[in-house]
């Protein structure tokens, strides 16, 4: 019996957590790494449609976006607004010149692989969305997504 | 007396800062891609003169009013339609004459088409396009070798959709997914029974040689929409 207590008691040794930064990590670069801040706040309204035959797309490429939609302040009105990337555009002609603002710009090189990305509402006509895409065919941009909604 | 230690630095707390920054970064990742129906607009052409004459078969007629009603093919139809449609339109017996017409491909023509088109090019090299047509054979020698014989719409084939000034993008939407659904099906079909895969797996994959599957997959089945101005929308 002795053989196997040997009068006082052992303490089971603590499981060491010196491994348990390194595991943690490991996790935190991951989501570093995956991680993406680019969500532009939006001032209009939109809800898009639902659609089954969807496409996963890269966010890594360029893109332009365009949002259409009722503001959701209503300072800038109460009809439908088209949104390019960060500010509301007062006209067509506006997006016009935004576009050639990039074109010149960043995206020169890449300008035929941008993607246009539209996240139009379900209820906005289609004169507005013709209207749009007139523009973009103007300067060339002629690759079009419609981000939707999965069932 | 005994000499006091230096205490090693207490790295317990390590782990709480790394957590910290690690729920942090859980909250703000977003790993939803957008999920897109893609299209490509047509090139600005200044002054159009004429549109080139189609034959009524080539074309699969979609058309949406303001009222969100469909016409397919001039006739009333419910959204769920379209894709039956659209399927008929690539997949039809041969000797139909309502749709595009159909034009077996075999190794046998497309061996004589090369050789015919290799002849002509080096006879006429940059005129004439000869060198583009010879490359468009040479790729239907690749399809045929993965997929063998197989029927090829007319080029000239084509699924127009036309929309009111005042139709929602709601139901652009629903005719565009229907279409796609019909076309994706056909693919889907295909790419299970030649190369084993789901056509879901490999089209947006960067495993080398999905694409070129996925390439054949469209050959076969090519994505033609246009969006069309309505002829007289009230």
């Amino acid at each position: 019996m002795s053989k196997f207590s040997k009068g006082k008691k052992k303490s089971q040794p603590a499981i060491s957590t010196a491994s348990l930064p390194d595991i943690v990590f490991m996790l935190l670069f991951f989501f570093i790494v995956t991680t993406i801040f680019k969500e532009k706040d939006t001032k209009v309204i939109v809800k898009a449609p639902i659609a089954t035959e969807i496409t996963k797309l890269d966010r890594r490429t360029d893109q332009i976006y365009y949002w259409i939609g009722k503001p959701s302040n209503k300072n800038y009105g109460t009809g439908y607004r088209v949104q390019v990337d960060d500010a509301l555009a007062p006209d067509m002609g506006a997006i016009r010149s935004y576009l050639i603002e990039r074109r010149g710009g960043d995206l020169s090189e890449l300008w035929d692989k941008v993607i246009n990305n539209f996240k139009i509402d379900e209820k906005v006509d289609m004169r507005i969305v013709k209207n749009v895409q007139e523009e973009l065919r103007n300067e060339d941009a002629l690759k079009v997504a419609y981000t939707l909604e999965s069932k | 007396m005994a000499k006091r230690e230096l205490e090693e630095i207490n790295a317990g707390s390590m782990a709480d800062i790394a957590f910290l920054l690690l729920i942090f970064f859980l909250v703000t990742t977003t790993m939803n891609f957008p999920k897109v129906l893609e299209e490509r607009l047509p090139q600005k052409i200044e002054d159009i003169i004429d549109p080139p004459l189609v034959k009524k078969e080539n074309v699969l007629e979609i058309l949406a009013n303001k009222n969100d009603q469909i016409l397919i093919e001039g006739n009333r139809g419910e959204i769920g339609d379209i894709k039956d449609k659209v399927i008929e339109f690539y997949d039809h017996p041969i000797s139909s004459l309502d749709w595009p017409k159909l034009e077996p491909i075999n190794e046998a023509l497309v061996t004589q088409q090369i050789t015919k088109y290799q002849g002509l090019a080096s006879s006429y090299p940059d005129i004439f396009g000869y060198g583009d047509t010879l490359r468009i054979w040479e790729f239907k020698k690749v399809v045929v070798a993965a997929i063998g014989p197989y029927n090829e719409i007319s080029d000239k084939a084509m699924i127009t959709i036309q929309l009111d000034n005042a139709t929602s993008f709601k139901t652009y939407v629903s005719v565009l997914n229907e279409i796609m659904a019909g076309i994706n099906e056909l693919r889907r079909e295909l790419c299970l029974a030649k190369f084993g895969v789901p056509y879901d797996k490999i089209e947006k994959s960067k495993v080398t040689g999905d694409q070129d599957k996925v390439k054949i997959l469209r050959e076969v089945y090519p994505k033609r929409i246009m969006k069309a101005k309505a002829k007289n929308s009230q």
